[in-house]
């Protein structure tokens, strides 16, 4: 043992002790820094050949729970997924406005509906009209201005994701350096905690965008995963790319083909090409996933509720309003109507007038004697005979009458089209003058064929009826297909087309798989055209073939239209392609012609002519009201609303509630994820971070230790000085 | 456990944030009263807010309808209450003038005319620029001026009611003395046969009803398509109390009577029974057939629009036909709407499934009653030897009148019917508002002493929580040790 050992032991207490100040110097200033972890330098005792030489600090670990700081991550992307949402619902429902303001939609459909009330006290005010027209402006421009905003926030959630791949790409690339360094340290054993805390900030960054895994290897090498196990990083960090589309639409849409699809995408590129993550929804945490829900789901949600509002207004309120007269287009193939002369009835009893309907011959027996000279009354006796056989067997519906021409006698049936008559004999005593004659009608039996032209079939409710008498029972039966408007069909009805063209293509097809065999239809132009090929009684036999709808000629405005100024069409529900609903919010606008003349809200045709209403006349406009207030319409079932009957009135305030009360969920997830969130931060922070009482208490030790180490330099010197003085 | 410095730090900052974002909010609501500051915040009352908000509207908007229906009602009944008074007046003056008072007759058609005017402006009445009683047609004022209709339009050459009813005169045969109201009477001495036919049974002048006689004598009647004609028989000699009873229907529908005796002025024999029946048939058509040509004129006149109107051919045959409506002769005199449900055409929606419709037209059957009579009174004047005319005229116009006025009842109990509905509308209306404000108090409306409170406690907490995070700094090791 020597002095020297003691001096040398106390000069590493000094610097073991000053390092340690150090240590606590670093935590003590980074007490307050986001993701810094409490840093220690343990003691070890210094040992040469078995002997010990005093003391060192050992290499400056990190003091961190890697399985809290692992649950910290996850909870993050969870918190910004919520957040992106919350905050991005929030925005939109400002544009709802304040309730008292009554700005939102739903006030808007109802201001409309009371100016209609009002101009339906006073038509023909121009100044009641002009702030109908106002009404309905301000709806159109209500609609407008929610649909721009829903684009816009779509579009600030897709430059967001973009701006989030960028911030992931740099980390990712930050880290790759980080690992290198971080295992070049550990390699020669120096301290690479600091480089660490540094790398987990970064991977918290990516955790808060998307959700990944992450796992050290040897050397303290960070390997990260996505979610589904695809490599972000090992070694080399791999590039996610954005591949961003136009400017943002509703049309833009995303689809899993790359070819259909309107908007950008996160796409993972590897040496064996690129993946896009959003295919299978493997993101599904973090701010990107909130704004890929947001941009993909949510928004495009409330635009089509938005488009349903508007479409269903604009149908609503559209051409065709007016209670027009139904007109009834019967083309009939049989000789079921027509005038068949008949000639002297003759005065002698036993006279009978025999007929036959559906394949069934009745008799309308024992008409009464009349005198030659009063043909009236010889008319009104057989009228009521036939009436009378008519109404017994149940033919209320066909009408007859019996009228004086010239010398003949004519009866006249009328039938509806149900029936099938075929047949008018007479059988008697010769009558004064002129014998009986027997006349017989009856189909003519050759190949049938009857165009009608569907032209007329336009709105939704107009039906087409083809009605043929079945061999086997020998009765009438027909089958009716109704007009509806696109997407719903059910076998009995088919779906408007954009044009006249296109809806006869439709009713062709499916009239051809419902007609009975034996009966063909045709189609040139808009005329259908049908076929009886073979009339024998053994097959069904066509009889009549009708069109039933409201009147084509009303010509009053449809308030709503699609577009504006030299662009606007009338909205139709259809374009060329499909459904011309989506976007239709953002383009809805005032007709230009009710603009430009207010009296068009008021004034209809009340005949084919096109005979203006007068300016007074409220009918068009209890009419709209009722449309906007009263009517039920089936809604499209994928709103997120429910499939169900709703007035305008009532699906304006759905709309509008559904997206308050989505905004006000959503914040409720958020400030409970944000609860969570901070509780376990609390306990990483708390576990991890820097007490400064602590580093107070630890720097006391220290100091005390180089206290002491000083005193025994000091002890060591003024023994050396003894001994010196001693020899001297 | 250890507590990092920083996560206590991190702990404090957020409190006082939040605390500070609480009143922040409760200060809000305190000073707006409301809860909300947008519909999410109202979450699943959002809703409920909207509908009642709507409600609130609906309502207000029914006030609105409510009192412009309510004055238009109101108008119309004053209207017909005047029309009905003034009929009233001047029926009884008619009618008593008819069978009384020749005196009274030159005023009742000063009087007629006075109130016909009277009659129209009320018609022709507008409110706020619409006229109350053209149907849908409210821009213009549906019944032209009484000049117009009595007179005619000289700018357009359309003639009057004053023209209708001489062309009907001419028509009706009035003034013929040879075949008076179109009867011819003529007699066969060497049969002795008297016969009375109706040459052209074209429903102008009289039509033959019946003739009935004192035994003796037969009645043989011939009627065709286009004639009528009875002849009686066996009146070679004519019995000394043979009369004669013709019954004949006049063109306003009713019956008129003559009864011949076969002693008279002309001394005995057919000659003087023929003579007898040409002399009454003749005053009949002055007196009894000219009121009833004139009534006749009016009715079709004012019945319908295009009104019907007697033309004449070449050969002087008249015909009735309806004025054509590209070339119109006459004056139409109602220009409103003409569809068939005068109430539909004017119509408020009160509320949800209440509409009501109160429309009232001119020409409808009280008013255009009311104008026809009053019309004719005052179009048909008479000299000292047409007073019977005019009697008769009076005592038709005075029963007309009174009919009218029956029909002028009804439609006032009708608008009153619905001036009951709007009223209790009024009344719900009222007492829903009432509801729906106090439920969107409950659903909107921030409750000062509630927000006051939790203000208050706010305060207190950050106030606890500012001295906490002050002793928490002075609790350090640091300001304890001493280096």
């Amino acid at each position: 043992m020597s002095l020297t050992a003691s001096l040398n032991s106390s000069l590493a207490g000094l610097r073991a002790a000053q390092a340690g100040i150090d240590v606590v110097a670093q935590n003590v200033a980074n007490a307050t820094t986001p993701g810094y972890t409490r840093k220690s330098a343990p003691l070890e005792s210094q040992v040469n050949l078995g002997v010990g030489t005093g003391v060192q600090r050992g290499e400056i670990i990190r003091e961190v729970d890697l399985r809290v700081l692992r649950e910290l991550q996850t909870e993050r992307g969870n918190t910004e997924n919520l957040r992106v949402i919350s905050e991005f619902l929030a925005n939109l429902d400002q544009f709802f406005g304040r309730p008292e303001d009554e700005v939102s939609v739903a006030s808007a459909v109802n201001d409309l509906s009371t100016a209609l009330a009002a101009l339906a006290d006073t038509p023909e005010d121009t100044a009641v009209q002009r702030s109908a027209v106002t009404a309905a402006d301000q709806l159109a421009g209500n609609l407008n201005r929610l649909s721009d905003a829903v684009q816009s926030l779509r579009q600030d959630a897709d430059d967001a994701i973009r701006a989030d791949v960028d911030e992931i790409n740099q980390a990712l690339a930050e880290i790759e350096d980080l690992n290198l360094e971080i295992a070049a340290r550990e390699r020669t054993g120096r301290s690479s905690a600091d480089l660490q805390d540094r790398r987990d900030v970064l991977v918290g960054e990516i955790a808060g965008r998307m959700d990944i895994q992450t796992f050290t290897r040897g050397g303290n090498e960070l390997v990260i995963l996505t979610a589904s196990g695809r490599t972000l990083l090992d070694v080399t960090a791999r590039e996610l790319v954005f591949d961003g589309r136009g400017p943002m639409t509703p049309d833009a849409l995303y689809n899993t083909d790359a070819s259909l699809r309107g908007v950008g995408t996160v796409m993972l590129v590897d040496d064996s090409g690129s993946y896009d993550l959003l295919a299978r929804g493997e993101i599904s945490s973090g701010s990107i996933a909130g704004y890929v829900e947001l941009r993909d789901r949510l928004l495009p949600e409330a635009q089509d509720q938005l488009d349903e509002l508007a479409h269903q207004l604009a149908l609503a309120l559209g051409a065709g309003v007016v209670p027009g007269t139904p007109v009834t287009r019967t083309t009939a193939t049989t000789l079921a109507d027509g005038t068949y002369p008949f000639d002297g009835l003759g005065d002698k009893s036993g006279n009978a007038i025999q007929f036959t309907i559906d394949g069934v011959t009745y008799s309308a027996g024992d008409l009464p004697i009349y005198a030659a000279s009063d043909p009236g009354g010889a008319d009104a006796a057989v009228e009521a005979a036939i009436r009378a056989a008519l109404d017994d067997n149940g033919f209320e519906d066909i009408e007859v009458a019996v009228a004086t021409v010239g010398t003949d006698h004519e009866i006249t049936f009328s039938d509806p089209g149900r029936h099938d008559i075929t047949g008018l004999t007479f059988t008697g005593s010769a009558a004064i003058g002129s014998p009986a004659t027997a006349a017989t009608i009856g189909p003519d039996l050759s190949t049938e064929a009857t165009g009608i032209d569907v032209a007329n079939i336009v709105n939704p409710g107009d039906s087409l009826t083809v009605t043929w008498r079945d061999p086997a029972t020998e009765q009438p039966m027909s089958i009716t297909l109704k007009a509806v408007r696109p997407p719903a069909e059910e076998a009995d009805q088919f779906v408007l087309g954009a044009t006249a063209g296109s809806t006869a293509v439709t009713v062709a097809q499916k009239l051809a798989g419902l007609l009975p065999e034996g009966l063909e239809v045709s189609l040139s132009g808009t005329v259908l055209t049908f076929s009886d090929a073979d009339v024998d009684a053994n097959t069904p036999n066509l009889m009549a073939v009708s069109i039933t709808g409201q009147a084509a000629a009303d010509t009053s405005l449809p308030v709503f239209a699609d577009g504006e100024g030299t662009d606007q069409i009338t909205y139709t529900g259809l374009d060329g392609s499909g459904s011309a609903k989506r976007g239709f919010a953002q383009r809805i606008a005032v007709s230009d012609g009710i603009l430009d003349d207010p009296t068009a809200l008021v004034r209809f045709a009340v005949d084919a002519q096109g005979t203006l209403s007068d300016s007074g006349d409220p009918t068009h406009v209890l009419d709209m009201l009722d449309r906007l207030t009263s009517r039920t319409y089936q809604l499209d079932g994928g709103l997120g609303l429910g499939s169900r009957e709703l007035t305008i009135e009532d699906l304006s305030v759905a709309i509008v509630s559904f997206q308050s009360n989505q905004a006000a969920d959503q914040e409720d997830r958020y400030s409970f994820q944000d609860g969570i969130l901070e509780s376990v931060e609390r306990r990483f922070d708390d576990q991890s971070g820097v007490n400064i009482d602590e580093e107070m208490s630890d720097l006391l030790l220290l100091e005390q230790s180089y206290n002491a180490s000083s005193q025994i330099l000091t002890a060591v010197q003024s023994m050396f000085d003894a001994l010196l003085q001693a020899i001297r | 456990m250890r507590i990092s410095t920083f996560a206590q730090n991190t702990l404090v900052k957020q409190n006082i944030l939040r605390l500070q974002n609480e009143m922040l909010r409760a200060q809000n609501q305190l000073a707006t009263g409301k809860t909300a500051d947008t519909l999410g915040d109202l979450g699943s009352s959002a809703s409920l807010s909207l509908s009642l908000r709507n409600d609130l509207n609906r309502i207000a908007q029914s006030g609105k309808t409510i009192a412009i229906a309510e004055t238009r009602m109101e108008v119309m009944q004053s209207s017909f209450e005047r029309i009905h008074e003034n009929a009233e007046g001047l029926s009884l003056d008619a009618l008593t003038g008819a069978f009384q008072n020749d005196v009274r007759l030159p005023t009742l058609q000063v009087t007629a005319e006075a109130m016909l005017q009277e009659t129209i402006g009320l018609m022709n009445r507008s409110l706020a620029g619409r006229f109350l009683f053209g149907g849908s047609k409210t821009d213009a004022p549906p019944v032209e001026d009484a000049d117009t209709i009595l007179n005619g339009d000289s700018a357009t050459g359309r003639f009057g009611l004053l023209q209708q009813i001489a062309d009907r005169a001419r028509a009706d045969q009035v003034n013929d003395v040879a075949s008076p109201g179109g009867l011819d009477v003529s007699t066969d001495t060497g049969l002795g046969t008297l016969t009375i036919a109706d040459t052209s049974k074209d429903g102008f002048g009289f039509t033959i009803e019946s003739v009935e006689t004192s035994s003796g004598i037969t009645v043989t009647t011939t009627e065709s398509a286009t004639a009528k004609s009875v002849t009686l028989s066996g009146l070679a000699a004519v019995p000394a109390d043979a009369t004669l009873t013709v019954v004949v229907r006049l063109p306003d529908g009713e019956t008129a009577e003559i009864e011949v005796t076969a002693d008279g002025d002309f001394g005995t024999g057919l000659a003087n029974l023929a003579n007898n029946l040409s002399e009454d048939l003749v005053e009949l058509a002055q007196s009894q057939l000219a009121a009833a040509s004139a009534i006749r004129a009016a009715s079709d006149f004012f019945d319908t629009v295009p009104p019907k109107i007697v033309t004449f051919d070449a050969g002087g045959a008249p015909s009735l036909v309806e004025d054509s409506a590209t070339s119109p002769k006459a004056v139409w005199w109602y220009a409103g709407s003409t569809g068939d449900t005068p109430r539909a055409e004017v119509a408020a929606e009160l509320d949800e499934g209440t509409t009501i419709r109160y429309g009232v037209r001119a020409d409808e059957a009280a008013v255009r009653d009311t104008l026809k009579h009053l019309a004719v009174l005052s179009a048909v004047t008479f000299e000292d030897d047409e007073v019977e005319m005019f009697r008769a005229l009076a005592d038709k116009s005075g029963r007309g009148l009174q009919s009218a006025m029956d029909r002028t009842e009804t439609l006032i109990n009708e608008i009153g019917a619905i001036q009951e509905v709007t009223l209790s509308v009024e009344a719900r209306n009222q007492s829903v508002k009432t509801l729906v404000q106090t439920q969107l108090g409950t659903v909107e409306d921030a409750d000062a002493y509630e927000i006051s409170t939790r203000l208050l406690s706010y305060e207190t907490q950050l106030q606890a929580t500012y001295q906490i995070t002050g002793r928490l700094q002075n609790l350090s090791l640091v300001n304890v040790l001493s280096f």
